[in-house]
């Protein structure tokens, strides 16, 4: 350690030339200990000892260095200190420096070790992740690893799932199911060891028997081969029972004992592969994913039950790669198919299993589909077709039991996978088997199942037939009731559709009427009478058109169309005055620059307006616009140049902000979408302040006492409405969150960011040209003096 | 080191949990360093530095101040758990607050527990070997803190290269990536870094 001020008084540079990990330079020696290249890679040596869990002690180690050993071995001592206080964190993409040469990452994308596995080579991709040999170590075997792709993906519990499974599944002793050795992360990758099995999956198998037997046929028929290269394709990979040979139906006796052999070499897989999962399933533990390509064959002719544990992590996440889909749910049992309905327990393995002697005795898919919905309709729902009627060739025992094993319903396979093995072991032993083929009844009721429609349509046609007979005798005398019935029918229907017709026009009709009458009395609620109003003639519109053929009613509905219509009317000029309101104030008289004389007329029409509400209709009419008023207000704008009158509508539609964009007008000179219009609606609700800190204020005609500024949840925009209840304040009032005589200066600027939010966020939603329209409609901003 | 060390440091937690706030700040002040050391990787990998682990430390131990009634367990391992939990939070936390809304979930701080976990080498212990038996555990939380305290001792070029290739498992280019130093200096930054560690923790 002496030496580290020395070292840090040099540059860093001076350590960067390239070194070859295990080039011992011959200059190395010369310099001082620490920067013994040799020091360093004797370090990285024993780390990655440690991190395949094989480090000899420290001291041991050193022996092997002896010239660096003073050097080396307090590094080692930290290194292992660190180990023993964190564990150890591999690197996933470093070579280890002890294997150098041994393996070569060449792109790095291939992890050279995992925890205790030095990875020697690439031996499968599934769905589930890679398939690597790999070397454990520790004891020095050799080990398939599995790293599991998906495990990124998983959250903690299902990683915790995953674990708990691959932990029963390790405990798991059986000749006929591939050990566990080990389940294990190293940084975030998730890895499972299994024993090596050399040999092929099931799925191999019954591609290489398809293959020869195809080539077969082409041979045959070509030619008299008198022996196929083909069919030793098998035989040259596995030494077992099971045989290729030629199956040619047609040919002699010779041929059947090898067809016999051929079958009973599958039957005994099969039985092997039961009592593997018995043997699992009296642990408890459920595979879930039995299909030919989990199950291995070794060249002895052992099976191997492979991947337990792993089914329940495959959900989902990795289920959705269609590939993988098909390939999983081809096997799947209908408890498994039916999404979650039906419990699942160790009955779905047999299921699977017997699908898979399906395939290896008809060399094809039980169930063929593509997409996840059609695959897990059928498994629901349709029995495979009979193996026989594939290939005629297969011992209808063996077609027996295989039905037996997957039958739809749980209850009707073998209880457990002890007995399917032993029903097997039955037909393999000549013995008779306890499965019972399908008697005629049965057959019956499972096609009456699965045509259902048809077999009622045969009943249907049965039954018709004989009442036809019975009809056509009684026709004549029926006819005229019948058409009585049809008279009758007809009025039902109509008495049916008029009572719907009149809730409906009920429905409306107290919709109008809130518009007509009960709104008039809040002016706050103008907008939304407005909407009332018009949406209701909407509904007269469409029922006039439906009740076209009734004059009474067509009269009716058209004259309260004609009402409400006025009404709509009405109220869309009121609109169009309400910016002349705004002339009451001098300052907006200066900001539109009326002249002295036109000043003083606009002043003294605003004044009479003013009187005649105050001398008031009063009442319900309140706020519909009386001829006088409408007079008095056209004269008004008769005087006003049109430059005049866009300013002013510029000056009115500031003071409503927010709320102007709710209005029909700037919905229509926006031409808001229906989207749009309930987004504003949604902005303006958002923004608007806190409404349980202040108090409601639901008398819409005491708002103004109320001096609740802020506009609250039950009383939307506060508008002001011409003639408003109290005479000066209800037109002097600044309508939306403008300041009022008597605020806080604090609540108005409260209230003025709050507006100013609200509108910048409801510009921002709207489209360039909208926006530029906006522009133009809002003007300069200007403000009141009031 | 660990025995005598040990049984003094159950007595302290047992002293904070049963509410002796001295007792409480003496254990925090054991677990700093480590706390320290474990906020660094994680701000050193997701913030780029762009706060201090110190600061980091001290909220933590507020936070376990006020929390300490919250504290259910009874080992000293479970209570270095449970303050990478508060660690955890409040790096979650300060991590929304720079990364913004991308990783606004539960997942961030879930995944954060589980990184510091498994910086501390619980992770994978329990998962690959169950061979410790509870005074293992217990010593090896101890090594932990020891080894925390004598890495936070070093000068900052040992302990970064330390904490990045052994405590986060970064290859070794990596580190001199992140460290802007060649393969080779790095390398030997560790060499030397791991020897005066083993100095700082046993000086004989």
């Amino acid at each position: 350690m002496n030496d580290k001020d020395k070292l840090s008084g040099q540059p860093l540079e001076s350590f960067a030339e390239p070194t070859a990990q295990f080039h011992v330079s011959s200059e190395a020696a010369s310099r001082s200990a620490a920067e013994d290249p040799r020091v360093v890679d004797a370090v990285k040596r024993f780390m990655a000892m440690m991190e395949s869990g094989n480090a000899p002690e420290v001291n041991a180690f050193c022996k092997e260095y002896p010239d660096i050993a003073s050097t080396l071995e307090p590094c080692l001592a930290g290194l292992a200190m660190l180990q023993k206080g964190f564990g150890v964190k591999r690197p996933l993409d470093e070579n280890p420096t002890h294997f150098a040469g041994s393996i070569a990452s060449i792109d790095g994308s291939m992890p050279s070790a995992l925890g205790d596995f030095q990875i020697v080579k690439e031996i499968g991709r599934g769905g589930m992740g890679v398939v690597y040999e790999a070397v454990q170590l520790s004891l020095g075997r050799r080990v398939a690893l599995k790293v599991l792709s998906f495990a990124g993906a998983l959250d903690a519990v299902r990683l915790q799932r995953f674990r708990n499974e691959a932990q029963a599944a390790a405990q798991l002793h059986h000749t006929h199911i591939v050990p566990v050795y080990a389940v294990g992360s190293d940084r975030g990758v998730h890895y499972y060891a299994m024993q090596l099995i050399e040999g092929r999956s099931l799925a191999d198998v019954i591609a290489s028997i398809k293959d020869s037997r195809s080539s077969l046929e082409n041979s045959s028929r070509s030619a008299t081969g008198a022996n196929t290269p083909s069919t030793a394709q098998l035989s040259t990979n596995t030494t077992n029972t099971l045989t290729t040979a030629p199956f040619d139906s047609t040919q002699s006796t010779n041929n059947r004992s090898l067809r016999d052999r051929h079958f009973k070499s599958l039957a005994k897989m099969i039985v092997q592969a039961a009592r593997g999962l018995d043997h699992a399933h009296s642990y408890g533990v459920v595979h879930r994913d039995i299909k030919p390509a989990n199950i291995m064959l070794d060249p002895v002719g052992n099976i191997w039950i492979t991947d337990f544990g792993l089914a329940l992590v495959q959900t989902d996440s990795n289920l959705t790669r269609t590939g993988d889909l098909v390939g999983t749910l081809r096997y799947m049992s209908p408890e498994q198919a039916s999404g979650g309905l039906a419990p699942i327990d160790h009955r779905t393995d047999i299921y699977s299993l017997g699908i898979t002697l399906y395939e290896l005795l008809t060399l094809q898919p039980a169930v063929i589909g593509v997409g996840y919905n059609e695959l897990s309709n059928q498994i629901a729902h349709v029995d495979p077709r009979l193996p026989k009627s594939i290939d005629a060739t297969i011992p209808s025992e063996l077609e027996t039991i295989t039905l037996k094993s997957i039958a739809k319903d749980p209850k009707d396979r073998y209880a457990t996978a002890a007995h399917f093995a032993d029903d097997l072991q039955r037909w393999l032993d000549d013995k008779p088997i306890l499965a019972k083929p399908p008697s005629l009844l049965q057959r019956f009721g499972k096609w009456r199942k699965r045509h259902a429609g048809l077999v009622a349509a045969g009943i249907g046609f049965l039954i018709l037939s004989g009442v036809a007979l019975l009809g056509t005798t009684i026709a004549v005398l029926r006819e005229q009731s019948k058409t009585q019935a049809a008279l009758e029918r007809e009025t039902t229907h109509r008495i049916a559709s008029d009572i719907s017709f009149q809730q409906a026009r009920r429905a409306v009709d107290t919709f109008s009427q809130l518009g007509e009458i009960e709104l008039a009395n809040r002016p706050d609620l103008k907008t939304l009478r407005r909407e009332f109003l018009e949406t209701s003639l909407d509904f007269y519109r469409d029922f006039i058109d439906a009740q076209g053929k009734s004059p009474t009613l067509q009269e009716e509905l058209s004259a309260t169309m004609g009402r409400v219509e006025k009404l709509v009317e009405a109220l869309k000029r009121l609109d169009r005055f309400e910016p002349l309101k705004l002339l009451a104030y001098p300052s907006v008289q200066n900001e539109i620059r009326l002249d002295g004389e036109v000043a003083n007329f606009v002043t003294d029409k605003i004044h009479s307006v003013e009187a005649m509400e105050d001398g008031g209709s009063g009442g319900e009419s309140r706020s519909e616009p009386s001829e006088d008023r409408v007079e008095e207000f056209e004269a008004i704008e008769n005087k006003l140049t049109d430059s005049q009158r866009k300013r002013l509508n510029e000056i009115h539609r500031q003071t409503r902000l927010p709320f102007i964009f709710k209005s029909i007008e700037i919905a229509e000179l926006l031409a808001l979408t229906q989207d749009q219009r309930k987004l504003i609606g949604l902005i303006i609700e958002q923004e608007r302040p806190d409404r349980a800190s202040k108090k409601r204020n639901n008398n819409g005609r005491g708002m103004n006492n109320g001096r609740s500024n802020m506009p609250n949840n039950n009383r939307p925009p506060h508008e002001p409405d011409f003639p408003g209840p109290p005479p000066i304040g209800g037109m002097r009032e600044p309508p939306m969150h403008g300041p009022r005589p008597g605020d806080s200066r604090f609540d108005r600027e409260l209230i003025e960011s709050q507006t100013k939010r609200t509108v910048e966020r409801i510009i921002d939603s709207l489209d360039d040209q909208q926006k530029k329209k906006w522009a133009d409609l809002i003007g300069e901003p200007f403000a009141i003096e009031y | 080191m660990a025995d005598s060390s040990s049984t003094a440091l159950h007595e302290q937690l047992k002293q904070a949990i049963a509410g002796d706030r001295d007792a409480l700040g003496g254990i925090l002040t054991r677990h700093g360093s480590y706390l320290k050391m474990l906020a660094s990787t994680q701000i050193h990998q997701r913030l780029r530095g762009k706060a201090d682990p110190s600061d980091m430390v001290q909220e933590t131990f507020l936070e376990a101040h006020k929390q300490i009634d919250t504290f259910r367990g009874t080992s000293h391992a479970e209570f270095t758990g449970w303050l990478r939990g508060i660690l955890a939070h409040l790096l979650a936390k300060h991590f929304r607050k720079y990364i913004g809304t991308q990783q606004r979930d539960i997942r961030l701080e879930q995944s954060l527990n589980q990184e510091l976990d498994q910086a501390s080498g619980c992770f994978e212990r329990g998962l690959v070997a169950k061979l410790d038996s509870p005074s293992t555990k217990l010593m090896q939380n101890e090594t932990m803190l020891a080894l925390a305290t004598a890495l936070d001792a070093l000068p900052v070029d040992y302990r970064t290269v330390i904490i990045l290739r052994n405590i986060q498992g970064l290859p070794f280019k990596e580190v001199a990536l992140a460290m802007d130093k060649s393969v080779d200096s790095v390398e030997k930054l560790w060499v030397r870094g791991l020897a005066k560690l083993k100095l700082e923790m046993d000086p004989q």
